[in-house]
């Protein structure tokens, strides 16, 4: 290859990677200064520009794909602005289709009457497996638009004062108001399922009783044991954490447990027979049930993840302090 | 005997080192008017070596901040060039920086003393 030539290729496949409206200027000033670098050379050597001495030259110029992206200067497609609300976007949009299609999964596997076969199951998980990268290439689509639009770019000089600094949060830090609700509320509920089944279910009420949602079914009554047993051991739980004052490994496994559990007393109740008289609600209480399942599930994997890698016990820089 | 590792680390930092004084460099030099080659030879006559693919991309850059002016020019019996120089706000930065410069100097002077000699 002649100089001349390798000189063209080199400043075209620069010019190819960059915006078109810079491109030919960009082009025609590296090709004169190329040139020009290479007539100098030459004459240094004291002989004429050949194949080896362009080839040299243009090695330590740089490869063309570094050069264009020298002119051009840092790129993203989703920036430091937006990136930490895009990722929290993304995880919940694709743990909510991959929920959805899930439960769709498992309602048709349970109740519909099509036969499985591995290539069929397999298909089916493909299909969650695709829901999910598209419903990904969405939301990247989406927050690739909102990237270049003016102002969401981190600016090179931010206004901000060090009193709006969030404050660091003790990840095992107990909400007393939240755990205090999650005793009240399941009590409240052993309480009324097992005094007063009449007021939720379709049966006799003794003399002087009042009936008030009586819309479950005489069969919900044998689900009451496994509800009441999932909500007490909510209590416990909620109890020791309280007098604890602070979460631990412990508690965070026991809460992982008593997930799980839960979990198993909604299949029990999704699986064992009418809710409800009423076939259409029945049907939409099953569907709100295994919604709950999958949701549940996903609950149970955070949870345990919490628990094996949450840590620290209070925040760095009270240890610091007690260090110095 | 320096270990490899010492010796990728020295080379990054120096790099490093050498790139944060190069765009003072480049403004220093361009209060006359240069074209990309003419302003590496200057440059690389002071002692300091900048390889072109990070120099002329630079000038572009720094014409694209507002603070270079440039035109291509064609001199009799040579090619076209691009020549840059600096502008109104070019020159302020370049005094600033040297300001800067000069007092970063004297501190580092103070804080390296004995140090490498």
């Amino acid at each position: 290859m002649n100089p001349r030539e390798m000189i063209d290729r080199y400043t075209h496949e620069v010019a190819r990677q960059l915006p078109a409206k810079s491109r030919d200027d960009i082009r025609q000033e590296l090709d004169s200064l190329l040139t020009e670098a290479l007539e100098q050379q030459a004459e240094k050597a004291g002989q004429e520009p050949d194949e080896a001495m362009v080839a040299a030259l243009l090695q330590e110029f740089g490869s063309p794909r570094e050069i264009s992206s020298r002119y051009r200067g840092e790129e993203y497609l989703i920036g430091p602005a937006l990136f930490p609300t895009f990722k929290t976007v993304a995880t919940i949009v694709v743990s909510v289709v991959v929920a959805i299609q899930l439960f769709i999964f498992a309602a048709t596997a349970l109740f519909g009457n099509a036969s499985w076969t591995p290539l069929s199951v397999g298909e089916s998980l493909a299909g969650i497996v695709s829901s999910a990268i598209g419903s990904l290439m969405i939301v990247v689509l989406i927050f690739a638009v909102l990237e270049r639009l003016p102002g969401n770019q981190v600016p090179e000089k931010e206004t901000w004062h060090p009193r709006s600094l969030p404050p660091i949060k003790d990840p095992n830090r107990i909400k007393p108001v939240e755990l205090a609700l999650g005793i009240v509320f399941p009590l409240l509920a052993i309480i009324l399922f097992n005094r007063f089944p009449y007021w939720f279910v379709d049966m006799e009420a003794p003399p002087g009783g009042y009936q008030f949602f009586a819309l479950l079914d005489r069969n919900f009554l044998s689900f009451i044991p496994w509800l009441t047993a999932a909500w007490a051991l909510e209590i416990v739980l909620r109890s020791i954490i309280l007098a604890q004052g602070h979460w631990n490994l412990g508690t965070r496994i026991g809460e992982f447990l008593v997930e799980l559990f839960g979990l198993y007393v909604g299949y029990v109740i999704f699986t064992g027979g009418p809710i409800t008289f009423n076939t259409g609600l029945d049907m939409l209480v099953r569907f709100g049930i295994g919604i709950a399942i999958v949701v549940g599930l996903i609950s149970a994997v955070f949870t345990l993840g919490k628990a094996l890698l949450t840590r620290s016990t209070e925040p760095e820089a009270t240890i610091r302090s007690r260090l110095i | 005997m320096i270990s490899d590792d010492a010796q990728v680390a020295y080379e990054n930092l120096a790099l490093e080192l050498r790139r944060g004084v190069l765009v003072l460099a480049v403004l220093s030099q361009l209060r006359a008017e240069q074209y990309g080659y003419s302003l590496k030879q200057v440059l690389d006559g002071h002692g300091l070596e900048i390889n072109e693919g990070t120099l002329y991309p630079l000038l572009r850059r720094l014409e694209g901040q507002g603070l270079l002016e440039s035109d291509w020019r064609v001199a009799e019996g040579t090619r076209p060039r691009r020549y840059y120089w600096l502008n109104a706000d070019g020159i302020a930065l370049l005094r600033r920086l040297a300001v800067e410069w000069h007092e970063l100097g004297s501190v580092m002077d103070d804080l390296l003393q004995g140090v490498g000699k």
